[in-house]
């Protein structure tokens, strides 16, 4: 458990896909902090790693929500890596799993 | 070998090893007697044949000289006529011719004939031979003229030379019808008258007469006698193949015994002797001769006994005594058959009976008591040994009896004394109790207790009593009864044991005493209060370390009166346990009389942190595997009390999203010590937040408080949120359309739906004016 709740972004941009990288909890907290971190400026394919992120609430599927709707505004593309099952669960709990990279 | 032979010997019966010993000596004996018969009969018949063969030579070579010397005086006078006579007077030569005769004949002489040859005269081819002879009483007288004399008389032809009296070789000689073998003892002689011609007379003695000579010896049965002549003819030897045929030089040659050689030499050189040889032309097997010269004749004769027969009564004496011996060994071994059957039948049926004593059938009796020998004695001892056991086994029943009367009455007082220490812990969430004691094989003073002393106390006592046995049982059952009845009354715990102990010491007038631990804890605070009374203090476990608590060491119980004891504390933590034991296990031995220690008990709870139950059995099965077979000596006993900290959490916070953190923390906290699995404290957690966030977002306006509920139960773990703000009812919310597309779908109402699928149960109530949300999940 940790002593508070943070998210920390990672963000790498090449040829118009931009990963980020993301550990912490995804809550009402600190979801606001990952919708404003990121600039969606040239990016035609949006990828979230979310290997070390062990949680997710529904306001961290309301900012996957959200961006998934940006980028569809775009024509571009959304996916989520390295979800853990019990995330997948919530995914599936919400009718989410489109945008759950299953490779 | 040796040991092979005695082994063998050793399973013989003993009529056998009687019968072999008795065998042993009578044969022994029996060898000694006869050697010594054997060689003094030898010795005895030796020394009588030496001296009747010397007689028997003796007395035949008198009797042939008798008759040789006989002869030659006949001769001698015949001639001493003849050499008076005139050659032509043939009727004068008759005449003294036929009167020498008769003078022979009366004198018992028995000759075979006498004769007178004149040698032919100068002008004449043939002699003169004058025959006499006997018939019927009367003598006659042949006359004959001879041409070739020594054609006929070859044996005589040397006679001529000499002037003194020649003895012939025997030789075959006829007159008329007769034939006879003949010695001749010749003499020349010369006519008176000066022609002078000579001419020989001879006489001829027949050799059966010379035979009819020869001493008839004491052993005649036995030994022979055999005359050779002076060139070693055999004379008169038995075998006619022989007999005047073979000399005695020839025969030792032919048999290859140069030892008979040598007695031709010796006798016929005059020697007299005796001499072995191992072999015999008359006897065909060993034997002894005796020797001695003829005089006169020049002879020799023999005496030869064989050995067989000379020894043969030493023979006879032999076999009869071999004979009667083996007749004793017959008779002795029937006897010792019959004397061992009966002295051993007795003990054989000693033998039996005390077979079927040591079955314990005792009906048979021993009836050979009655004898005077060893039997006798053997059958009396073991009679009073019959009796005297009979008598020991009665003994022994009784005894057994009484025994297992004042065994079982142990028995009970073990079972009432086990069944007061039985406690039936409660199942509560807060703790969990495992105790086990395993009492020594005698009944002991260990003892442990368990009780409530309210709602949220507990009270544990680990005592032991000084020694054993029933006394200590009893001792045991007043400190226990005790310690209880006083803790139910104060509050103060070294108040409890100042009173517990003042109450031992009243008429302790058996000096007992007792150590003990006593400790109270607190469910809600997991605040353990305790009091040592000289005891070892108990393990505390938390997680993977494992500490002795140390406390003050006070004075035991019940021994001085007025003693104080001081009260310590600690406070449990969730999920730690507390190891209460007696010292039965930290001095249980093993077969080397080493002790099991306190090192290996710490080192076993270490390990087995987990709950009490297997921590009991971790520890006992530790303790078996070191003293292994050896006797438990002291009883063993042990209790461990687990302290699962509060059933319930209560968390108040104020209705802010940033308390998000501590309320996930406080209720992640809350699961971790009761020990929640993992799945379920995801799905609490996702849940709580939802739930949390709701709250805080949208119930007050201006800010409020939450209190947020935990409870284990027993089969869930569930969740109260209660906050007085605006009265809402989330669950009327309508679910969200999941089916429709992401981008349609409105934002919001996700958390409330996400907390309904996670929970097993979701209510919603409104109370005193509190919204009152509860989850509930099932374990």
């Amino acid at each position: 458990m940790k002593p508070e709740i943070t998210i920390n972004i990672e963000q790498t941009r090449q040829n118009g896909i931009l990963v980020c990288a993301l550990s912490g909890w995804l809550d009402p907290n600190t979801s606001p902090e990952l919708e404003k971190a990121i600039d969606l400026e040239g990016v035609n394919e949006l990828i979230f790693d979310l290997k070390d992120v062990e949680y997710i609430f529904s306001s961290g599927l309301r900012v996957f929500l959200y961006f998934e709707k940006m980028m569809k505004a775009k024509g571009g593309i959304i996916k989520l890596v390295n979800v853990s099952d019990f995330n997948k669960s919530i995914f599936d709990l919400v009718g989410f799993q489109n945008i759950v990279d299953n490779a | 070998m040796n040991c092979f032979s005695k082994k063998w010997f050793g399973k013989k019966s003993l009529v056998f090893k009687l019968s072999l010993g008795v065998l042993a000596g009578v044969l022994f004996g029996v060898i000694l007697l006869l050697g010594i018969v054997s060689s003094r009969s030898k010795m005895i018949i030796e020394e009588q044949i030496l001296e009747h063969s010397a007689h028997s030579i003796h007395a035949t070579v008198n009797n042939i000289s008798h008759l040789v010397l006989e002869t030659e005086q006949a001769v001698r006078g015949l001639r001493n006529t003849l050499q008076q006579l005139d050659a032509n007077d043939a009727s004068s030569i008759q005449i003294a011719l036929k009167s020498t005769i008769k003078a022979v004949y009366n004198s018992g002489l028995d000759l075979s004939h006498a004769d007178v040859y004149s040698f032919p005269a100068e002008n004449s081819a043939s002699g003169m031979l004058y025959s006499s002879f006997a018939e019927n009483g009367h003598f006659f007288v042949n006359e004959d003229k001879v041409k070739d004399f020594y054609g006929r008389f070859p044996q005589l032809k040397d006679a001529e030379k000499e002037e003194k009296i020649f003895w012939s070789e025997p030789y075959v000689s006829s007159h008329g019808s007769n034939e006879r073998t003949v010695i001749s003892c010749v003499l020349p002689f010369k006519f008176h008258g000066k022609s002078a011609s000579g001419g020989l007379v001879f006489i001829s003695v027949d050799l059966q007469d010379i035979l009819q000579h020869l001493e008839q010896s004491p052993f005649q049965d036995e030994g022979h006698q055999v005359l050779i002549s002076k060139t070693g003819m055999y004379i008169t030897h038995p075998d006619p193949e022989i007999n005047l045929k073979t000399t005695i030089y020839e025969l030792a040659a032919r048999l290859r015994l140069p030892k008979l050689f040598q007695v031709g030499e010796k006798v016929l050189s005059g020697q007299s002797g005796s001499m072995q040889l191992p072999y015999s032309s008359v006897y065909k097997e060993p034997t002894i001769l005796f020797f001695a010269p003829v005089p006169h004749l020049n002879w020799g004769v023999c005496l030869i006994y064989s050995y067989r027969e000379l020894f043969k009564p030493v023979y006879d004496l032999q076999i009869m005594i071999i004979i009667s011996v083996i007749a004793v060994i017959i008779i002795l071994l029937f006897l010792i058959n019959k004397i061992c059957y009966y002295s051993i039948r007795p003990l054989l049926n000693i033998a039996k009976i005390a077979t079927q004593y040591g079955k314990g059938d005792f009906s048979e009796i021993v009836t050979e008591t009655s004898s005077d020998d060893e039997i006798g004695t053997l059958s009396t001892a073991f009679h009073n040994m019959r009796t005297n056991l009979l008598e020991y086994i009665d003994k022994e029943k009784q005894d057994i009896t009484e025994k297992q009367k004042a065994l079982s009455e142990l028995d009970i007082a073990k079972k009432i004394q086990l069944s007061a220490l039985t406690v039936d812990f409660p199942e509560q969430k807060e703790f969990q109790t495992s105790a086990l004691m395993i009492p020594a094989k005698q009944i002991g003073g260990d003892f442990y207790d368990f009780f409530f002393l309210s709602k949220n106390r507990v009270g544990i006592v680990m005592a032991d009593v000084s020694g054993k046995g029933i006394s200590a049982a009893l001792y045991m059952m007043r400190a226990k009864e005790i310690i209880k009845h006083t803790a139910q009354h104060m509050s103060s715990i070294s108040g409890v044991f100042e009173q517990v102990n003042n109450a031992l010491c009243e008429g302790n007038s058996v000096c007992m005493f007792a150590s003990a631990f006593f400790a109270i804890i607190n469910l809600k605070t997991g605040v353990m209060e305790y009091v040592n009374a000289g005891h070892l203090p108990p393990f505390l476990m938390s997680g993977q370390s494992c500490r002795k608590i140390t406390p003050k060491p006070n004075f035991i119980l019940g021994v001085r009166e007025g003693t104080s004891y001081k009260t310590e504390k600690i406070k449990l933590q969730p999920n730690s346990s507390i190891f209460f034991y007696t010292d039965g296990i930290t001095e249980a031995e093993n077969s080397e009389r080493k002790f099991y220690g306190e090192e290996r008990l710490q080192n076993v709870l270490q390990r087995y942190s987990c709950s009490p139950e297997e921590c009991v059995d971790a520890v006992i099965s530790d303790i078996r595997e070191f003293t292994q077979d050896t006797p438990q000596s002291d009883d063993i006993t042990m209790l461990v009390f687990r302290y699962n900290g509060q059933a319930t959490g209560i968390l108040n916070v104020d209705a802010d999203i940033k308390k998000l953190a501590e309320v996930l923390n406080f209720i992640e906290q809350d699961m971790l010590q009761k020990e929640i699995p993992q799945d379920i404290r995801t799905k609490i957690i996702v849940a709580s937040e939802e739930l949390f966030s709701n709250i805080a977002l949208y119930a007050y306006e201006n800010g409020g408080e939450v209190q947020i509920k935990t409870a284990l139960n027993k089969n869930s773990y569930s969740l109260k949120f209660m906050d007085k703000g605006r009265p809402y009812n989330p669950l009327e919310c309508r679910e969200p359309d999941i089916s429709q597309p992401l981008e349609e779908r409105p934002i919001g109402g996700l958390g409330i739906f996400i907390a309904r699928k996670m929970a097993d149960f979701i209510t919603y109530s409104r109370e005193k004016g509190k919204n009152i949300l509860k989850i509930e999940i099932k374990i």
